[in-house]
């Protein structure tokens, strides 16, 4: 009987059992297929934290292809000390901030949503930001975001969102944990203060003195 | 677990920079307790992003992303702006034609490893992994003999059925037509 020499089916499944690092090894051999695990693996992940930087599900997408295609293009220049993840997110970091900095709607995509809030708002005195449902919590994140510098907004989906450490958000957008948890502080407070002021029906009681504590 | 002072915990991680003793047990609590919700949104309102919502991602959005990266791949190699070392297929994207052609050179190749084998007497010739492949423990554990990929995703396999004078190699792909 011939014996299996080579599969790619089954080398399919020894590559679903590999590590994240070893992937990027194997993509530095110029294993295709190791491209496909990888995008397997990290597709999702990646597709929500382009939409929490972007606000947009499809602009979201095409730089998560962006982010594939330049982890493969730049897989020589991975370094094994380095984790694979905070290589990749890296990319995808400045991938969607290069896309926000080109963006020019950034108003005009938002103001329907924010007159719509403020009409179902009228209908009640008073809201509760823990009923608010989903959606409406992205739109008010993504109008309150745009205050932000871009840096600060990374951290915070980083940090808040994502919830990865001081020391991956620092090793992703390349600078000191000092200073993420400098950008950090400045975005809650910015985030805070924008809320009440723009969305005062939405404001708990007391969050005031809180703003003045902070 | 009893519920947490908000305010002290928010006063804290604000004053600290860093997450306070019990942060992340306290937001775990504030996931099932409404009461605390309240309390902890009341202390820092931007407290309300921690759960932005997510994507609706389909079935086939793995599938997609994959066609998408490999047309942005063709087309890097079509303009010749790749940057850095192409890929080391044997196929290289070449359609049908040249996915014919790559199998035809394996078989010549592989007929022509077992003519000079048996020809010199020596060990018949084996396949070589990707040296960085064959380093990683995983794969290398699975003790898989490594082989490029021929044409995707046609995906032929290798088989190998070898003697101490004659090895012979058949390549089964669905696609060759010669």
């Amino acid at each position: 009987m011939p014996e299996l020499a080579y599969s790619a089916s089954r080398h399919r499944e020894v590559l679903t059992e590999v590590s994240d690092r070893d992937l990027l090894l194997a993509m530095q051999g110029g294993d295709e297929q190791a491209l496909d695990e990888l995008i397997q693996r990290k597709t999702a992940p990646l597709v929500q934290l382009a939409y929490r930087i972007l606000g947009d599900a499809e602009e979201a997408r095409d730089v998560v292809q962006v982010t594939f295609f330049r982890v493969w293009e730049h897989r020589d220049r991975f370094d094994e000390k380095w984790s694979p993840n905070t290589w990749i997110y890296r990319i995808a970091n400045n991938l969607a901030i290069d896309h926000l900095r080109s963006r020019r709607s950034r108003e005009r995509t938002h103001e329907p949503v924010r007159q719509h809030l403020r009409q179902v708002a009228d209908g009640r005195s008073v809201r509760s930001l823990a009923g608010l449902a989903q959606g409406e919590v992205m739109a008010i994140f993504q109008e309150l975001a745009a205050e932000l510098t871009e840096k600060q907004r990374a951290i915070f989906l980083l940090r808040e969102v994502e919830g990865l450490s001081s020391q991956e958000v620092a090793q992703i957008v390349g600078c000191r944990e000092s200073t993420v948890r400098n950008h950090l502080f400045n975005a809650r407070k910015l985030l805070r203060r924008e809320l009440v002021a723009r969305y005062p029906e939405y404001a708990p009681a007391g969050s005031d003195q809180v703003e003045v504590n902070a | 677990m009893s519920h947490p002072d908000w305010k002290l915990l928010v006063a804290a991680r604000d004053a600290g920079g860093d997450d306070p003793t019990g942060w992340g047990a306290a937001l775990a609590h504030m996931d099932g307790c409404d009461d605390c919700r309240q309390r902890a949104l009341a202390a820092d309102p931007s407290l309300v992003f921690r759960h932005l919502p997510a994507v609706a991602t389909g079935a086939d959005e793995v599938a997609s992303m994959r066609r998408a990266v490999a047309s942005l791949r063709r087309a890097s190699r079509t303009l010749g702006s790749g940057g850095s070392a192409p890929p080391r297929t044997l196929v290289a994207e070449g359609g049908e034609q040249g996915r014919r052609l790559a199998a035809a050179l394996v078989l010549a190749a592989a007929g022509f490893g077992v003519w000079f084998a048996a020809g010199q007497g020596e060990e018949p010739p084996t396949f070589a992994a990707p040296a960085t492949l064959a380093a990683t423990p995983a794969v290398a554990a699975a003790g898989l003999p490594v082989f490029e990929e021929l044409s995707r995703p046609h995906e032929p396999d290798v088989y190998q059925m070898g003697g101490d004078d004659l090895t012979v190699v058949m390549v089964v792909d669905e696609t060759l037509d010669i």
